[in-house]
């Protein structure tokens, strides 16, 4: 139980807690605002990856070619989501369903987005390699720590910080306040409120496209990748409190951590332990560490 | 007297339709072939899964997204307890709705403190982490491939032994669903669906009826996991993912969540289409994934309820709303 050996879980964890973080925000900014929860935010997070596969491998002389596709898969996604929104959701009124309904008309959208995957990129696990630069290892502190991961680590928090200054110090950030609070009085203001809707699915969109992207060096990328990673958002959220940005934090970093510490008891039954975690919490407090009770 | 009042006073007649039924199964392994026997074992089996589940949706208000867990777990309690236990056939079957029950109290112990979106995430949480167990726990289940060769009594591997077998505990499970519905307790699940609010003033305790609702649905759908296992003479950890809770939600959605027969006929229909698709493609998700979104935006009462509201208007007293 050496130093450096609790410094190397620890960090496992915080790289997993962090990429968790880039995409569980997507799906709650999504949630919070147009009040939907999208199951296909996992399928989106899944396309990312196999787009970013597809990029990479079309050009496999080009070793950089990951940085690119960094750049367009989430791009790419983020027009699939304007897609499902507009096509799908507004048009077929959606937002007026009852949650049973929305519920179901996402998942609907999990099974073909799923399918659709098959059908374009096969059964079978794809793997990348890490882009050359990333793919050596830092020493500090005594261990040496995959850089890639060390990457994941500080992006995620750039990223954050940006969306907090979008959403805090725009003027297009306080739309998406103010119609979170209350959309029909937006509405009676002259305000575009369904522009805005897809403005921020795409974003959500665009959040899990990425996600994908920066998961694809380092997973096997294969069909059953959006249910698990849907699954492990909806665990954080529950953990850390639906209504709260710093609860999601909090949820995802401990998601990270008991992960990482349970790799080390039973590997292939690691992610049991996050889910031990939830379920304490669902009996200490089932409204999430950092959330508010119900009502 | 035209042609549709004629087919709704038949279908209002109801003692008669379920009558014609009933006589219709009990005679059919007599003329038809064992391929048809075992295809309608199946469908009467997952009819019931279905029905479970629509007690806790369409009765209680409470989408689950993980019901196939208690398949899962009535399956492989029926196989553990036959093949590493060496109980008697039958009383494994008899056990197999118990240990789901139980397990369906604990799982509703935690899934009842949360409500609508939060209550069908965690229902999927636990879906997946059962799943993961089954699947991973090779000593104990056999992993991916299951538990097989199970030592089945020759009695109950003729498929028209079985199919009677199947058929009695269905009928006896749905006569009871249908008392517990209509019963106090049912009464007060349908109140508490509509206006928990109100229900909670009266003084009634909504997560206790919740965790009852959750317990019979989890009860019945395991007596169905351990009939699934016996069909298949194996238990698989597909049973418990949720792929297959996925589909018995579509069934209670395309055959209608308002109605008690609703479940029922989305069950044969879908595994119906799901062996004729299965012949052509293997992209049977996407067709259901189309087939969902299309009742979803279009027929929310599924097939039953669009039934009964065409026939409405002839039927001396309509079935529920939708």
């Amino acid at each position: 139980m050496s130093f450096g050996f609790l410094l190397s879980q620890f960090m496992s964890g915080l790289s997993l807690g962090m990429i968790l973080l880039l995409i569980t925000l997507g799906l709650s900014l999504v949630f919070g605002t147009l009040k939907i929860i999208n199951f296909a935010h996992g399928s989106l997070y899944m396309l990312g990856a196999y787009v970013c596969y597809s990029i990479v491998r079309a050009f496999p002389e080009t070793p950089s070619m990951f940085w690119v596709a960094l750049i367009l898969a989430p791009v790419v996604i983020a027009l699939v989501g304007a897609a499902i929104e507009f096509f799908i959701f507004r048009s077929s009124g959606a937002y007026r369903l009852m949650h049973i309904y929305q519920l179901l008309l996402t998942y609907a959208l999990v099974l073909m987005i799923g399918d659709l995957a098959k059908m374009i990129w096969g059964t079978s696990y794809n793997v990348i390699p890490k882009p050359d630069i990333l793919s050596g290892g830092i020493h500090f502190l005594g261990i040496t720590f995959p850089a890639y991961n060390i990457f994941l680590i500080w992006l995620t928090p750039i990223i954050f910080l940006c969306l907090w200054i979008g959403i805090n110090r725009t003027r297009i950030g306080l739309l998406i306040r103010a119609i979170t609070l209350d959309r029909e009085i937006m509405e009676v203001m002259g305000i575009n409120v369904s522009h805005i809707y897809t403005f921020v699915f795409i974003i959500g969109a665009w959040l899990a496209g990425l996600g994908g992207a920066l998961m694809a060096p380092v997973v096997a990328i294969s069909p059953g990748m959006d249910i698990a990673i849907i699954v492990e958002c909806f665990m954080i959220i529950i953990i850390g409190g639906a209504n709260s940005r710093m609860g999601t934090f909090l949820g995802a970093f401990l998601f990270g951590q008991f992960n990482a510490f349970g790799i080390l008891i039973a590997p292939r039954l690691a992610v049991v332990f996050p889910f031990i975690l939830m379920a304490i919490v669902l009996i200490a407090r089932p409204w999430g560490l950092l959330g508010k009770p119900e009502q | 007297m035209n042609g549709k009042m004629l087919l709704a006073n038949f279908f209002g007649k109801k003692k008669i339709g379920v009558s014609a039924i009933l006589l219709a199964l009990l005679v059919m392994p007599l003329v038809a072939s064992q391929f048809y026997v075992a295809l309608v074992t199946e469908m009467m089996i997952i009819a019931l899964f279905a029905l479970s589940l629509n007690f806790m949706l369409g009765y209680g208000g409470m989408v689950s997204f993980g019901h196939a867990v208690f398949l899962g777990i009535g399956a492989y309690s029926f196989a553990l307890l036959l093949k590493n236990a060496g109980w008697p056939y039958l009383m494994a079957i008899a056990a197999a709705p118990v240990i789901s029950g139980i397990c369906a109290l604990i799982i509703g112990w935690f899934c009842v403190r949360l409500t609508h979106l939060y209550f069908a995430m965690l229902t999927l949480a636990f879906t997946q982490i059962v799943y993961t167990i089954l699947r991973e726990w090779y000593t104990l289940t056999g992993g991916d491939d299951g538990l097989v060769n199970l030592p089945i009594p020759d009695f109950f591997m003729s498929s028209y032994n079985f199919y009677y077998i199947v058929l009695t505990i269905v009928i006896i499970s749905t006569a009871l669903i249908r008392l517990i519905i209509s019963s106090p307790f049912g009464k007060a699940l349908q109140a508490l669906r509509d206006n928990p609010i109100r229900v909670e003033s009266i003084g009634l305790t909504v997560k206790h009826y919740r965790l009852a609702a959750f317990i019979i649905a989890g009860f019945f759908a395991g007596l169905a996991g351990g009939l699934f296992g016996g069909l298949n003479h194996t238990a698989s950890p597909a049973y418990a993912n949720w792929i297959q809770s996925a589909e018995v939600l579509m069934m209670c959605l395309v055959g209608g969540i308002g109605n008690f027969s609703g479940p029922i006929v989305g069950a044969g229909l879908l595994l119906f289409l799901d062996k004729e698709i299965g012949r052509y493609t293997e992209y049977w998700s996407l067709v259901m994934g189309a087939l969902l979104l299309f009742f979803v935006l279009f027929f929310r009462g599924g097939i039953m309820g669009f039934v009964t509201k065409e026939f409405a208007k002839f039927l001396p007293s309509t079935e529920k709303r939708t």
